[in-house]
């Protein structure tokens, strides 16, 4: 009976989406004009552009750049938390520091950015990292604060200490709560790379849908916006995949208890 | 099924090997203190089993928390051969009530029980031995695999007792070890952890709230008075034979005089006596 009613929602999906895609597809052959553009040409644009064209120079460059920037925020958000997660002074010096810095709306800080570190990939990369750091970060302190008091005696009890209680302790118990900051920011981490591709900028996805406006180039303006859709999907997949393989102790099926 | 009187109870002429000396512990800071532990005063020796009975709330986790090191008496100190325990020491292992967050539930049974061992103190080789005969001691050779998740309440026990034979303890200190799982299970993992000690050679330091229990399995059971500013009642020697059974030591006269004696003393104590 499950199977059956799980079969009838996956149809019914499917059934909503070729019918969504088909009523844009009409809609914007009819409504032809200067914003809207038929849906047939978008694709032939997108084809040209990123299939080809801006593959290397644009594509390319704003992966790299959205990977080094969410690699160095885990890397910062899990460093840092664990070090104040783990000394309560420093947790009581820097709470209100981080809590300033991070209600700071990271646009604003991007003519400072501009300012400090130019227009390259440094500038980028270091905006896309201090813009989706704090999820990650503070979800890690939190973590280690609310060790499990057993798990903590446990380890105390075998004499586990040091690295190792990081590496083998501290670091697994706080794991889900990494990926759910991790996950948190990942749409953070898009949303900066295009804003920062967008101000003095002469490469990247962002550019060119900037670009392309200007140009009145509206076809590829709509196939930059489109191919935005699809790397949120396909990064938000993969990550879900990555998480999944990592939290199988964690996710595991009939979970009623969370130990963390 | 032991009726004949083969007593290998406690060696009184035995080494004392952990010392409890005027113990106490208070919680809470300025204004709101409270004293939990009063003066606790206790010798264990060499291969004894003890059982620590009281009142709900008189602090027997507390007491067993300090003793071990993990909580820091406010006045008095425990020993381990003479050396005061300031945090767990070597040769000394704790099992806990609450086994669900005792396991790493990242680690397979395997994992967690080598966890225990120091590294590069035995050979690889003989660090994956120590591991598999610990486990086959409780029972669960065919589930070293396993994930804590993938195993019921009383298997995951096992693995706890497992993991603390495995590190080779003098003395095994055990916070209602039997309290989350079910009674048959309950009367299962107590003839184990007799069995393991008796064969493993560890003295164990054991705190219920079951006076059964604690009569059944003990060499001596301490009964504490009620909290606040909890102390030793009364310690009574239980001279029952080894090895024990479930049906027939039960059965026995001294069993019940104990049990009733106890019983009594726990009544008396209890917050809502007098």
């Amino acid at each position: 009976m499950t199977a059956i009613r799980q079969r009838w929602l996956i149809l019914l999906e499917a059934g909503a989406t070729a019918l969504i895609v088909a009523v844009v597809w009409l809609y914007t052959n009819v409504a032809n004009g200067i914003v809207v553009v038929p849906a047939r040409r978008i694709l032939g644009a997108f084809r040209e552009e990123w299939l080809f064209q801006h593959f290397v120079t644009d594509l390319l460059p704003s992966l790299e750049r959205l990977a080094a920037g969410f690699a160095l925020a885990t890397l910062l958000g899990v460093g840092v938390g664990l070090l104040l997660g783990s000394f309560d002074t420093l947790y009581l010096i820097w709470q209100p520091v981080v809590n300033f810095l991070r209600s700071i709306p990271v646009v604003s800080l991007l003519p400072l950015a501009l300012v400090v570190l130019g227009t390259d990939n440094t500038m980028k990369i270091t905006v896309i990292a201090y813009a989706t750091c704090w999820p990650i970060l503070l979800n890690t302190t939190d973590g280690v604060r609310q060790l499990d008091p057993t798990l903590d005696m446990t380890a105390r009890v075998y004499r586990i200490t040091g690295v190792r209680r990081l590496v083998r302790v501290v670091l697994p118990a706080v794991s889900p709560r990494i990926f759910a900051g991790m996950r948190a920011t990942l749409s953070y981490a898009l949303l900066l790379l295009v804003v920062s591709e967008m101000i003095g900028s002469t490469s990247g996805v962002g550019f060119r849908i900037l670009t392309s406006e200007q140009t009145y180039n509206i076809a590829n303006m709509w196939a930059g916006i489109l191919l935005l859709g699809i790397i949120g999907n396909v990064v938000n997949v993969l990550f879900v995949f990555a998480e999944r393989r990592a939290l199988r102790w964690y996710l595991r099926p009939g979970l009623s208890e969370v130990t963390v | 099924m032991t009726t004949t009187d083969s007593t290998t109870s406690a060696p009184h002429t035995a080494t004392t090997i952990l010392e409890v000396d005027d113990l106490a512990v208070t919680y809470g800071g300025r204004g709101n203190r409270v004293e939990a532990i009063g003066k606790i005063d206790l010798k264990v020796r060499k291969d004894e089993f003890i059982c620590i009975v009281g009142p709900s709330g008189c602090g027997k986790t507390t007491l067993l928390k300090a003793i071990a090191g993990l909580l820091p008496p406010s006045r008095g100190r425990s020993r381990l051969h003479g050396n005061v325990i300031t945090r767990p020491p070597a040769g000394l292992a704790v099992v806990f009530q609450d086994y669900g967050r005792s396991l790493f539930p990242w680690m397979s049974v395997r994992q967690n029980v080598a966890l225990a061992l120091r590294r590069g103190e035995q050979g690889r080789a003989a660090a994956r031995k120590t591991v598999t005969d610990s486990v086959a001691a409780v029972g669960l050779s065919d589930f070293i695999d396993h994930y804590p998740w993938q195993l019921s309440g009383g298997m995951q026990q096992r693995v706890a007792i497992a993991r603390a034979l495995a590190c080779k303890p003098e003395i095994l200190l055990l916070d209602e070890p039997f309290a989350s799982v079910d009674a048959l299970v309950r009367s299962e993992l107590e003839d184990l952890v007799l069995d393991v000690c008796a064969g493993y050679g560890v003295t164990a330091l054991l705190v219920t709230h079951d006076i059964d229990e604690a009569v059944y399995m003990a060499d001596r059971v301490v009964v504490l008075t009620k909290a606040p500013a909890t102390s030793v009642r009364k310690e009574i020697v239980v001279d029952l034979p080894r090895p024990r059974n479930q049906l027939t030591t039960k059965t026995r006269a001294e069993f019940a005089t104990h049990r009733a004696e106890i019983y009594q003393m726990i009544v008396d104590e209890s917050p809502a006596a007098r």
